[in-house]
């Protein structure tokens, strides 16, 4: 209790000199002690947008590199990272899919053509954008009520093992969460967060805000537990509710609002700037910009008004219909808001509860029988 | 050594019990000679997992009530990463099938339906067909090995082994089968038998390769799976298609057979399913609620408005203006209302008067609008205050006279006012009081009317009901519209058109651009069939019997029923009748208050005539405007077959036409452009012939009236019975029963010669009596009507080919391009196995080097 050995170095590089061994056995442990990197990071838009960055590029050149070499330093971190591969080809493939083959349709083909493929190309977008911010719904409850940001990140940083004697370590970075595994959350990294803080100041705010007592002893070990509980229930809640939201944001596109904002999106409606000859290039070119931040303003302007018509009309359904097929896009949107409320409380509940409780012997230093 | 293991036993056996059992292995083996084993690792629980189409369901159930734990475990706070895991794929699929449970509402047929949920199936069996299919089994058939097999850990957690190429538990493979064996992994690898190190060299390529595959999954499946599934939805729309068209329809005939029955026996039970439950009862309450709310009130004609409008909701505009003027002369009245305005409204109109004549100001000399009120508010008074300031007909005259002399009173004490100017004022305060009283014109919506006006709306509800359980029943069977049997037998027609026509990808790409080039090519296809008997007979007969496929599934044709089409017309005809009869039956004397509704809702039988109701444009439209016009434009599909056929048979033998080159060889090459391309116009501009009428009679007569028919169409259409007899195949054709293939041929081509024929300037006159005598007494006026010419004249055989071709094409580049995609991708994912597991330089060196 109160020691935590879970990332305690225990383990020595034992290499015996076997001809045996696979060959980068051989190669010496590097000659420099390698300081500890791995960090936590602020979570905040620009920490997400750095990650996602770092992610997408390397999912995209580095990782795929290696591991069609084979290469032996590929990790289970890196295919993994690499499932976004496929979510990004496979959104603009569908796109592809409604939208590439209308332009060597006959004329009189191609508009209603391009009208259904643009409200599905808009549906891959809105599935995308509503699960990636519906996964909110549960963490920011989840985090204003038991004080655990699910999604902690940290940068991992590691470095590879050498090939050979004069191979330089190179740092490999891998974007994680900290709670992000529920079998081995990095309990490590929360010791110590605050400086000038005590060791256990983390445990002891996680187990003072979810009722489990103030100055504990040991409040780490106290509050691992509630903290594993967090991490399944909030991970259920988000894998059920993500992707159900993701699904309102296609429905959502299906309206026939957006209709609009497609006309306000094509090229007809884009005001041309055309240059005043009486004016230097400077102030043409400046105009130029004006005028495609004008339409460009123009645009947005027009997603918004018809994303709140077009939330209406999902919300109120047509008119021509009655039971199920007016009520359709009411009984989606309560669905998913309930599968988000439902499991963000259900977590909350969890972390408010468990531990054995009534076991408590003195609520202020909380010391509990077996 | 036998203490310290004595000690371990006794300390186990104390707390934990399922050891006890490996324990007690070891126990019972200090009794073994051997005591090698006693160093041996306890065998894992982990195992691979066979996956075969055997014990596919049985994984499949495992697999299930896996999930099914996890979610139990990840609400209560106990699920692991793994089964968190399992729950992502759970909330992939729900969301899923809330998308396509959605858009299902929005799609109108069970097809269109079903289909959305077909495509999301698609969508997952893509996910996990693909990296079986262009990964693991060429992976299998290149390496020897399966990169995605699966095991289920110590902690019956189900992975794959190659997942983390860290961590592959590769001593799960323990020989029992050969795909579990390294040595034959080995063999197959073509690792050398004398290799050092062997099955450290298959590990390694095991992983190698593992990590490659699992790369290139990942690189391909974004494209793979939508491609996939978007081909898979487009090869399975046509089977769908033709599932929901069969059990649809059987669906409508079952429909249809209770309509029958309740036609003839009126079965209580069935009028409550058929109508009675169908009833708009909310409309029904709206009306009823207007009426209570204006019942015994003076009503304007607003009021009248809106009384029509909520009689006659669903029902169109004109039968709505029908309604509307039985309610008009149903609630007309000379009663007058009288009340607070009333007074006001005289004042005013006479001010505005005297102002525009006098000047302003000037009504305060002549009149006192206190007394004015004063001396009507007497006369409600003296009559007994009627309620709602409603006064009979004669108490308003009596009113209108007492003004008058109220006034008349007013100007004579006036002294100062010239007599003449008087007269003047005195004209214009009764024109006054007549054009009040005109205005506040009462009409009350009495109880009895309301009572008519309710009655009448329960009739149009029932009749309303009753339509839509059968327009379900015809819209499904007829209407221009998708999923419904004549759309679909028409894409069937035109598809099996371009099939048999054999048309070329680059005759296609052609031919779409405009539908000159497509009638060019059309009949240089069919002059080609028309030269081989053989091919002219299999195309003419496959593409009829296609046809008449639309005949047997509209009117379901069983020995002793009625044919469904026929029944829905009668139906049609049954329920607006009876509208109408009943609407005419409101009423208490011999007037009918509903008269022209019931008129326009049925009409009157004039010798079978309905032109005008709603009852005959139902039934036209369906018997004419649908069934009519599908029927005409296959049978002048076949009609200009057979003509190709003919010249040809003419060309060879020069019987049949008139006999005379000169004249038969430019007549058979109009006659082609004419039966190809003319549309209505060109028929009455006579295919621009007007400066040769002999030609023009001879065009029509061997084109459409001769009756004449090729050899090789008659003999398509003939068999040869178990009797040795030959016979003419016959076919159930909607509304009329058995007839045969050259039957409705003639008939129809003849109906058009005749139909053109008979005009004004009749050209064919003449020649018309020679060949016809009796042809103009056959056609009543009525069949004459330009929409009747249009009809049968029909959809030109090119541009049928060319919307199908159009169609066609985009599907096609569609098709294609995607077909590409794939294959591409598929291709190079093939190809990349031989590419994959090759040995880098270090590994080769320190191969060398091991092995001396």
């Amino acid at each position: 209790m109160g020691i935590d050995t879970s990332n305690a170095n225990t383990s020595i590089a034992l290499v015996p000199k076997s001809a045996n061994c696979p060959p980068y056995s051989h190669v010496h442990i590097p000659p420099e002690h390698i300081p500890e990197e791995t960090r936590i990071l602020p979570n905040n838009p620009r920490t997400q947008a750095m990650r996602s960055f770092q992610k997408v590029t390397s999912a995209f050149t580095e990782y795929p590199a290696k591991g069609l070499k084979g290469d032996k330093k590929s990790t289970f971190y890196e295919f993994l990272t690499m499932g976004t591969v496929p979510y990004i080809l496979g959104s603009a493939t569908f796109m592809a899919l409604f939208n590439a083959a209308p332009s060597w349709f006959p004329n009189f083909n191609k508009k209603g053509a391009r009208v259904g493929g643009n409200k599905l190309a808009l549906g891959v977008l809105l599935y995308g954008v509503a699960k990636s911010i519906s996964k909110n719904f549960v963490t920011k409850p989840v985090k204003w009520a038991t004080g655990i940001d699910t999604e902690m990140p940290y940068e991992k940083v590691t470095y590879t093992i050498p090939n050979s004697k004069d191979d330089t370590p190179v740092p490999m970075f891998e974007q994680h969460n900290v709670f992000e595994s529920r079998d081995f959350p990095r309990y490590d990294k929360l010791y110590n967060l605050k400086e000038g803080k005590p060791r256990n100041y983390y445990y002891d705010k996680i187990a003072k805000k979810n009722g489990l007592g103030t100055n504990l002893e040991a409040s780490d070990a106290e509050v691992k537990p509630l903290i594993k509980d967090v991490i399944s229930r909030s991970s259920t809640a988000k894998s059920l509710s993500t992707y159900v939201w993701g699904g309102v944001g296609v429905m959502l596109a299906a309206q026939n609002s957006w209709d609009h904002f497609f006309n306000a999106l094509s090229k007809k409606s884009w005001r041309r700037f055309t240059p005043n000859p009486n004016e230097n290039k400077f102030i043409n070119l400046v105009d130029r910009g004006i005028n495609t931040g004008k339409n460009l303003w123009r645009i947005t302007k027009s997603f918004g008004r018809n994303f709140v018509k077009a939330s209406k009309e999902l919300y109120n359904g047509p008119a021509t219909e009655k039971g199920f097929n007016k009520h359709a896009g009411k009984f989606a949107l309560g669905f998913a808001a309930a599968l988000s409320i439902l499991g963000a409380a259900n977590t909350i509940y969890g972390a408010k509860t468990s531990g054995d409780r009534k076991m408590v012997i003195d609520s202020d230093k909380k010391v509990t029988v077996d | 050594m036998p203490n310290l293991i004595q000690n371990y036993v006794n300390n186990i056996g104390q707390g934990i019990s399922s050891v006890n059992n490996t324990t007690k292995k070891y126990y019972n083996n200090l009794t073994d000679s051997n005591s090698d084993n006693l160093l041996a690792p306890l065998d894992g629980k982990g195992y691979l997992v066979e996956n075969s189409l055997v014990t596919y369901p049985k994984e499949l159930a495992k697999d299930t009530y896996y999930t099914a734990k996890s979610l139990q475990r990840g609400i209560t706070g106990k699920a692991n990463d793994h089964e968190l895991g399992k729950l992502n794929d759970l909330g992939l699929k729900l969301g899923g099938l809330s998308i396509a449970t959605y858009l299902m509402t929005k799609r109108q047929t069970p097809k269109q339906k079903a289909m959305e949920f077909i495509g999301f199936g698609a969508f997952l069996a893509s996910m996990a067909v693909w990296p079986k299919v262009a990964l693991q089994w060429p992976a299998q058939l290149v390496h020897g090995f399966n990169f995605r097999k699966q095991y289920v850990d110590e902690q019956g957690r189900k992975k794959y082994v190659t997942q983390d190429p860290n961590y592959i538990p590769i001593d799960l493979y323990k020989g029992k089968r050969k795909s579990e064996d390294l040595g034959h992994i080995a063999d197959r690898m073509g690792i050398d038998k004398n290799e050092k190190d062997r099955n450290e060299l298959a590990k390694e390529h095991i992983r190698k390769v593992s990590v490659q595959n699992n790369t290139l999954w990942m690189l391909t499946a974004g494209v793979a799976t939508p491609v996939m599934t978007a081909l898979a939805c487009n090869r399975l729309e046509k089977p769908v298609g033709k599932f929901f068209e069969k059990i649809t329809n059987n669906k409508v005939n079952k429909l249809i057979d209770k309509i029958e029955e309740y036609n003839q026996s009126g079965d209580k039970k069935l009028e409550d399913e058929l109508i009675t439950s169908k009833m708009d009862n909310e409309s029904g309450k709206k009306l009823d609620a207007l009426l209570n709310m204006k019942k015994g009130k003076p009503i304007n004609d607003k009021d009248v408005d809106a009384i029509s409008e909520a009689l006659t909701v669903g029902l169109d505009n004109q039968t709505r203006q029908a309604a509307r003027l039985d309610l008009g002369y149903m609630l007309s009245s000379n009663q007058t209302v009288v009340n607070e305005k009333t007074v006001n409204s005289i004042t005013d109109s006479i001010t505005k008067k005297l102002d525009t004549k006098y000047g302003e100001g000037y009504t305060s000399q002549v009149l006192d609008a206190k007394k004015l009120a004063e001396h009507v508010d007497n006369f409600m008074g003296q009559n007994g205050r009627p309620a709602n300031g409603i006064l009979s007909a004669e108490q308003s005259d009596n009113l209108r006279k007492s003004l008058n002399d109220f006034f008349g009173e007013t100007l004579k004490n006036n002294t100062t006012m010239r007599e003449a100017r008087k007269e003047v004022i005195a004209d214009m305060f009764f024109d006054s009081v007549n054009e009040v009283f005109e205005k506040n014109k009462a009409t009350v919506l009495t109880d009895e009317a309301a009572g008519y006006i309710s009655k009448a709306g329960q009739t149009i509800r029932k009749y309303r009901a009753f339509d839509e359980t059968i327009s379900s029943a015809s819209h499904f069977k007829v209407e221009k519209a998708s999923e419904t049997l004549a759309g679909n037998n028409w894409g069937e027609v035109t598809e099996t058109l371009i099939k048999e026509l054999n048309i070329s990808p680059k005759e296609l790409n052609e031919a779409k651009s405009s539908e000159e080039l497509t009638a060019q090519l059309f009949t240089r296809k069919l002059e080609d069939i028309a030269k081989d008997e053989k091919r002219y007979k299999k195309f003419i007969t496959n593409i009829s019997n296609k046809m008449t496929e639309l005949d047997v599934k509209l009117d379901n044709p069983r020995a002793g029923k009625r044919p469904a089409m026929d029944t829905i017309i009668d139906s049609i005809a049954r329920n607006h009748d009876k509208t109408a009869a009943e609407l005419n039956g409101i009423t208490k004397t011999d007037s009918k208050p509903f008269f022209n509704l019931a008129q326009r809702i049925a009409g009157e039988n004039i010798d079978g005539v309905f032109v005008g109701t709603v009852k005959d444009a139902k039934i036209q439209r369906i018997k004419t405007g649908r069934i009519g016009s599908i029927q005409n434009a296959y049978m002048r599909l076949l009609h200009t077959a057979d003509f190709f056929r003919r010249a040809e048979e003419y060309n060879k033998t020069n019987i049949g036409f008139s006999g005379n080159p000169k004249l038969d060889k430019p007549l058979i090459e109009k006659a082609k452009k004419v039966l190809m391309s003319s549309h209505s116009g060109d028929f009455y501009l006579k295919f621009e012939t007007n400066n040769n009428v002999n030609f023009y009679k001879a065009l029509m007569w061997h084109t459409f009236l001769s009756g004449d028919m090729s050899n090789a169409t008659k003999d398509a259409f003939k068999y040869v019975d178990d009797a040795g007899k030959v016979q003419e195949r016959t076919c159930h054709e909607v509304f009329r029963g058995k007839t045969t293939i050259p039957q409705r041929i003639t008939r129809w081509a003849q109906s058009v010669g005749k139909l053109m024929g008979i005009t004004e300037n009749a050209f064919l006159k003449n020649h018309m009596i020679d060949h016809a005598s009796s042809i103009e007494n056959e056609f009543k006026p009525i069949e004459k009507t330009a929409f009747e010419k249009f009809n049968k004249i029909a959809c030109t055989p090119d541009n049928m080919l060319y919307n199908a071709l159009k169609q066609k094409f985009n599907s096609n580049k569609w098709l294609r391009m995607w077909t590409t995609v794939g294959s591409i991708v598929l291709g190079v994912t093939l190809a990349s196995q031989f590419a994959f597991g090759k040995q880098d330089k270090t590994t080769q060196t320190n191969k060398q080097v091991n092995n001396g």
